[in-house]
């Protein structure tokens, strides 16, 4: 989507056209779903918090600045909500997110896809919040470092001290299984 | 550079977020370490792997489930506004209050009500003739709820403006 109709339907949107809105969750649940579900592992509480993700983002639509991406702007919603439910949710769920075939993979590379992402999820949800909240805004959303520390207020050291811990448990967890 | 020291980087030199300086001392390192060249390829792998899913198909959430919400959540903030509306300008027109009544036990803004009740008192005689019918303690009433009313207005109006601003 260019970022003029993005603006544009932002503005359609203030004004309350449903339409319009319709049009930017269209453009932006998927990636929302992929961040719940890697933060929280399980694709149901996924759902709950990516619908009020965007009901959050109709409400405060007039507190988004033009001058920075929409998407980055309801990432932040997204993982903010994420973070309250990991509050409350007991340490391991069992994760649920990658019982799904991807149509432009072979059956083949599907399964061996959907068993990979099922172990990075698991293992992800060994991670504790923290590290688990960073190694996603960097690694699953593109987040740059300062980004990262903006979103969780944080310093620029504690962010690449976090994300280069979660990535090294990550690998060990990922050795012990024998998977990477 | 020791190996500790570098694989301590590691992850961010992957990102590009070390400095010039410590990125060529990474390097530098790296060339010369077999085992810190595959600590690197495995980070690169965990990183490879985070990046590729989960894939979710969209249909998992539809868009009408979302839409359908709206209405509701909307109604729910403009009864929001309004309750934040009625609470500011009721403490509003309660610190005004305040404020004049404390004013009028003092010597400078008593001596002024006492003009304005004197004025009002001569400018009734002389277009109406005899005794104005409020006495000064019924204006001071009316003057304060006047003011508070202004207020209430006034204040409500411009919590109203910075809510949908």
């Amino acid at each position: 989507m260019e970022r003029a109709e993005e603006i544009q339907l932002i503005a359609r949107s203030r004004r309350g056209d449903s339409t319009a809105f319709g049009q930017l969750i269209d453009q932006h649940k998927g990636h929302v779903l992929r961040v719940c579900v890697r933060l929280l592992g399980n694709l149901e509480d996924a759902k709950d918090v990516a619908q009020e993700t965007f009901l959050q983002a109709f409400l405060g639509l007039e507190r988004f600045r033009e001058e920075s991406r929409f998407s980055t702007w309801l990432y932040r919603i997204a993982v903010n909500l994420c973070q309250n439910v990991l509050r409350r949710q007991s340490p391991l769920v069992e994760p649920l997110a990658a019982s799904f075939r991807d149509p432009g993979l072979t059956p083949e590379a599907s399964l061996l896809r959907r068993e990979r992402g099922w172990r990075v999820d698991q293992a992800l949800q060994r991670l504790s919040p923290e590290l688990r909240v960073a190694v996603v805004l960097r690694d699953v959303l593109g987040f740059s470092y300062a980004e990262v520390a903006e979103s969780l207020g944080i310093p620029l050291g504690t962010v690449k001290s976090r994300i280069s811990a979660a990535r090294w448990a990550l690998r060990r967890d990922l050795e012990e299984s024998d998977e990477l | 550079m020791s190996c500790e020291e570098v694989r301590e980087h590691l992850s961010a030199f992957l990102d590009g977020e070390l400095d010039v300086w410590q990125r060529r001392r990474v390097e530098a390192h790296l060339q010369g370490c077999a085992d810190c060249r595959a600590a690197a390829v495995a980070l690169e792998e965990v990183i490879a792997a985070l990046q590729e899913g989960p894939w979710v198909p969209d249909d998992v959430l539809p868009t009408e489930t979302i839409l359908a919400r709206l209405p509701d959540v909307a109604r729910q903030r403009e009864r929001a506004i309004n309750w934040i509306v009625l609470e500011e300008a009721g403490a509003g027109a309660l610190a005004v209050g305040v404020v004049l009544w404390v004013g009028l036990s003092l010597g400078p803004v008593n001596v002024l009500f006492n003009v304005l009740a004197s004025l009002w008192s001569l400018l009734y005689r002389l277009v109406l003739g005899g005794p104005p019918p409020w006495t000064s303690a019924s204006l001071l009433g009316v003057g304060l709820v006047g003011a508070a009313a202004v207020v209430l207005i006034l204040n409500g109006l411009l919590v109203c403006g910075v809510r949908r601003r």
